[in-house]
């Protein structure tokens, strides 16, 4: 299984911009990007919190499983 | 604590360049004094009966020899020299930062095994000249190249162990 992250379906859906939820949530645009786009090995629970609470979703908003490609 | 560390390299860099500078010059004063005064030599082995009047050249290429253990001397400030350059970018914990640290142990390790060596080879050279039964083979491990030996040793291990804290390091780094 392979984690994918739907960050920006949801800052889609809460009409929110990437600046805006770095902001609140106290990372960088860079990093937001870079979490956005998948490119990182983990994120900790303490940003998730704070993204949830950005956005007043779940975890399970913001992340999921699919079958790898291989 | 970054701050504090940048400060305190930035003054040991300036510090340890100096070193690099003034270590060759005492060295080539050690030499020269060599060729100056033989008999001073002979004040530097305390325990050696050196038979006869030391020759100029027997006192130069004594001193030449002690000059040998001042490479790795040299190699271990150099080290050092770029060790501070890092921590004063501010690179830390660093694979590059890592490896200086296991080449200053290296190097200290070196300078305790060449400081060993060349002290029984330029007790040899000084009573090759000795008649047959006083020529003397000295092979002694000074309480200096033993801390050599352990600070080397010791810094081997670190520089080991700051690499698994660089890899640490990296990965934490690719979590947001």
């Amino acid at each position: 299984m392979e984690i994918v992250v739907r960050l920006d379906v949801m800052l889609a859906r809460r009409k929110m911009r990437s600046r805006e939820l770095a902001e609140i949530v106290g990372i960088t645009e860079a990093n937001l990007s870079l979490l956005k786009s998948g490119k990182v090995k983990g994120i900790r629970f303490e940003t998730l919190g704070r993204i949830c609470a950005a956005l007043e979703c779940q975890p399970g908003d913001l992340l999921e499983a699919i079958p790898s490609a291989d | 604590m970054t701050a504090k560390i940048t400060r305190l390299s930035r003054l040991l860099e300036a510090a340890t360049l100096i070193a690099l500078c003034l270590l060759p010059l005492a060295a080539l004063w050690t030499v020269a004094s060599g060729l100056a005064d033989p008999e001073a030599v002979r004040t530097a082995f305390p325990g050696l009966d050196i038979a006869g009047p030391i020759p100029p050249g027997k006192a130069a290429a004594t001193a030449a020899m002690g000059l040998l253990a001042a490479l790795p001397a040299m190699a271990a400030l150099w080290y050092m020299r770029g060790l501070f350059a890092l921590y004063r970018r501010g690179q830390i914990l660093t694979d590059a930062a890592a490896e200086r640290i296991r080449r200053i142990g290296a190097a200290l390790v070196v300078l305790a095994v060449a400081g060993t060596l060349l002290h029984t080879a330029q007790a040899l050279l000084l009573t090759i000249d000795n008649p047959a039964g006083q020529r003397h083979l000295v092979l002694s491990l000074s309480s200096d190249s033993l801390g050599f030996l352990l600070s080397g040793g010791l810094l081997v291990v670190i520089g080991w162990a700051m690499r698994e804290a660089a890899r640490a390091a990296a990965e934490n780094a690719s979590f947001v």
